[in-house]
């Protein structure tokens, strides 16, 4: 990290502390609030990627979010929270590049007022809630720096009532293996074919180590859950699917697998305008899409193809128990 | 065409840079404007606002231009000859603020760097973590019409302090100063991400000429726009112009594309 940005009134917090002494030689600056440096206009998303700086800032008004209707896995009370804005990882499908001006990361410090505002959440309900962590960023790939992931398990062991999931492609699992699982809490990782994450998760682990991370993580008694989202069309979709399924199906522990979804590949128009201008070359934005109530997808029965055959092939591996579909971000 | 641009206010601050890059005069009626083989250096005069217009005339003359790197000197409480970045650059006037995107640290050997403020009347009320000088708001307002802000940049030598008042400034010393930032300056210029940029002039050059044979509305041309990008996205290459030709109107151009774009064959390695 080369530059970090950090907000007056959290400057002497012992986590920035913490943060910064990491990289002893970056540019540290002083700012008011995060979003002058990260809403300010004449940004380049992509320019940034190549050089993110790190802004240190405190979250203020809600922590927690309810989420869009079908993002669940099961349950009837569903929230979102982002500790951080944008990720290190490069997906070229990652709506985080025209929903934002800034490739920046942002990490609020302010981790316990989330889990305050994540217990207030749960109390209320009298059923279960659950928490999705991952939204805006990659639940897992800075942990070794911010630690928020090993703060947050610690709050949820405390709140029996309310259920953790932790989105992630990071195989930054070492945290999670240096203690004992909780039962409120499922790993939740994003899968694609091998040659997808080859061309398009760029600086992502690859498809063997995620396996692997489940595999381990499955080992020591956490929940996982599988999220082939976003599913994304090829000519040679049905072969790398089914090798990808095989492959995952295979290397796990079928039956305690917590759940597993499909989403299929959406934008809201403005982002997917944003990010044919990015990246002009890419060859999945540049594939045909359909505009249907404001998002950009691949045409109805190009989509249904996908899903269909993704069903069928679940269907071999999986009890319908297991399988909630159409996950989808944003 | 050079794709930066180097920016100061004073004929003494752009000398040691004209005759370091080798740089020869532009005739121009109004710009002074100087051009290299690595870059060109205008030299807009004092003031923010008549750095503004001299900026923003200079990137509708030369849209190549893709960077500006303002290099010049500025008071604040540091050692005189001290060189800085600024991270931020502030309006005094307006209380505007823009933060430049810095590049990499090893990219550059600046390491200090300050909040600029530009001000329209010199200032003496000096501190460390900020410079003052007159043009920077000015040539990022114009810049910014056009320019991101990881492609505009600010390099400023300490050439006043508390000590050494703004009075002890001579033209010999103001050259001294730029001359001892020049690799500075070099460092900056290349770190300038110009190779981020996702190149379509290809594309562009292909739909000027075609405009030339064919009549294409401004929505059409939009659409070709996006077809040719598509296009070379999918299938690796342009088509050429011949074969665009062929189609004899703006609609049968924009079928063909579009025929050709949806059997296009998108294949994932196993
Ligand atoms: S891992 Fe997720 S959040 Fe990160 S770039 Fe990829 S899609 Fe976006």
């Amino acid at each position: 990290m080369d530059t970090i940005y950090i907000e007056r009134e959290i400057a002497n917090h012992t986590r920035v502390e913490g943060i910064v002494a990491r990289f002893p030689k970056a540019r540290c600056i002083h700012i008011e609030r995060y979003t002058d440096v990260f809403n300010a206009p004449h940004q380049n998303f992509r320019v940034q990627k190549a050089n993110p700086a790190l802004i240190l800032a405190k979250k203020y008004g809600k922590h927690v979010l309810p989420t869009p209707p079908d993002y669940h896995i099961g349950g009837k009370h569903n929230y979102y929270f982002s500790h951080m804005l944008n990720c290190v990882y490069d997906c070229r499908y990652c709506f985080l590049q025209g929903m934002y001006r800034s490739a920046n990361y942002v990490v609020f410090v302010n981790y316990d007022e989330f889990f305050d505002s994540i217990k207030k959440t749960s109390e209320h309900h009298e059923e279960p809630s659950w928490y999705f962590s991952g939204y805006d960023c990659d639940s897992l790939a800075l942990e070794p720096m911010t630690g928020f992931i090993s703060s947050c398990i610690d709050a949820f062991e405390t709140m029996p009532k309310a259920n953790l999931e932790i989105r992630t492609k990071s195989t930054q699992v070492r945290s999670l293996l240096s203690r004992p699982a909780i039962d409120n809490c499922v790993i939740a990782y994003s899968l694609s074919p091998s040659g997808i994450v080859k061309s398009e998760e760029h600086k992502t682990a690859s498809l063997e180590k995620r396996i692997s991370a489940l595999k381990s993580l499955q080992h020591h008694g956490w929940k996982i859950g599988l999220r082939f989202d976003p599913l994304i069309k090829a000519d040679n979709f049905e072969s790398i699917y089914h090798d990808l399924f095989k492959n995952v199906f295979d290397a796990l522990d079928v039956a305690k697998i917590h759940s597993v979804s499909i989403g299929p590949f959406r934008l809201p128009r403005p982002f997917y305008k944003r990010m044919i201008r990015l990246y002009p070359e890419s060859s999945l934005l540049a594939q045909d899409m359909n505009l249907r109530d404001g998002m950009l997808s691949y045409d109805t029965q190009t989509e249904s193809t996908l899903l269909n055959y993704c069903e069928e092939q679940l269907d071999k591996y999986i009890a319908r128990k297991q399988y909630f579909p159409c996950v989808s971000v944003p | 065409m050079t794709s930066i641009c180097i920016v100061t206010a004073l004929p003494a601050e752009a000398k040691p840079l004209v005759a370091y890059y080798r740089m020869r005069a532009v005739q121009h009626p109004y710009l002074k404007l100087y051009e290299g083989s690595e870059c060109m250096l205008l030299q807009c005069g004092v003031g923010k606002l008549t750095a503004s217009a001299a900026v923003a005339a200079t990137l509708q003359c030369y849209p190549a231009i893709k960077a500006i790197v303002n290099v010049g000197i500025a008071g604040a409480e540091l050692p005189i000859g001290t060189k800085v970045l600024a991270h931020s650059v502030h309006d005094k006037a307006s209380g505007q603020t823009w933060y430049p995107h810095l590049p990499p640290i090893n990219q550059t050997k600046l390491t200090k760097t300050v909040e600029l403020i530009t001000v329209d009347q010199p200032d003496s009320d000096y501190t460390e973590q900020c410079a003052f000088d007159m043009e920077a708001s000015g040539i990022t307002v114009a810049a910014c019409k056009t320019l991101d802000l990881s492609f505009v940049q600010f390099l400023k030598i300490i050439s006043d302090n508390s000590e050494q008042g703004i009075k002890g400034i001579t033209k010999q010393g103001t050259i001294n100063l730029i001359e001892s930032a020049i690799t500075d300056v070099q460092d900056l210029v290349n770190a300038i991400p110009l190779q981020l940029l996702p190149s379509t002039s290809d594309v562009d050059t292909i739909i000027n000429l075609l405009v030339q044979k064919i009549h294409f509305s401004q929505t059409q041309r939009h659409t070709l726009k996006r077809l040719l990008l598509r296009y070379k996205a999918l299938l690796g290459d342009l088509p050429t112009q011949e074969t665009l030709q062929q189609q004899k109107t703006a609609d049968l151009t924009i079928d063909y594309l579009a025929t050709a774009l949806s059997n296009a064959k998108v294949r994932y390695l196993a």
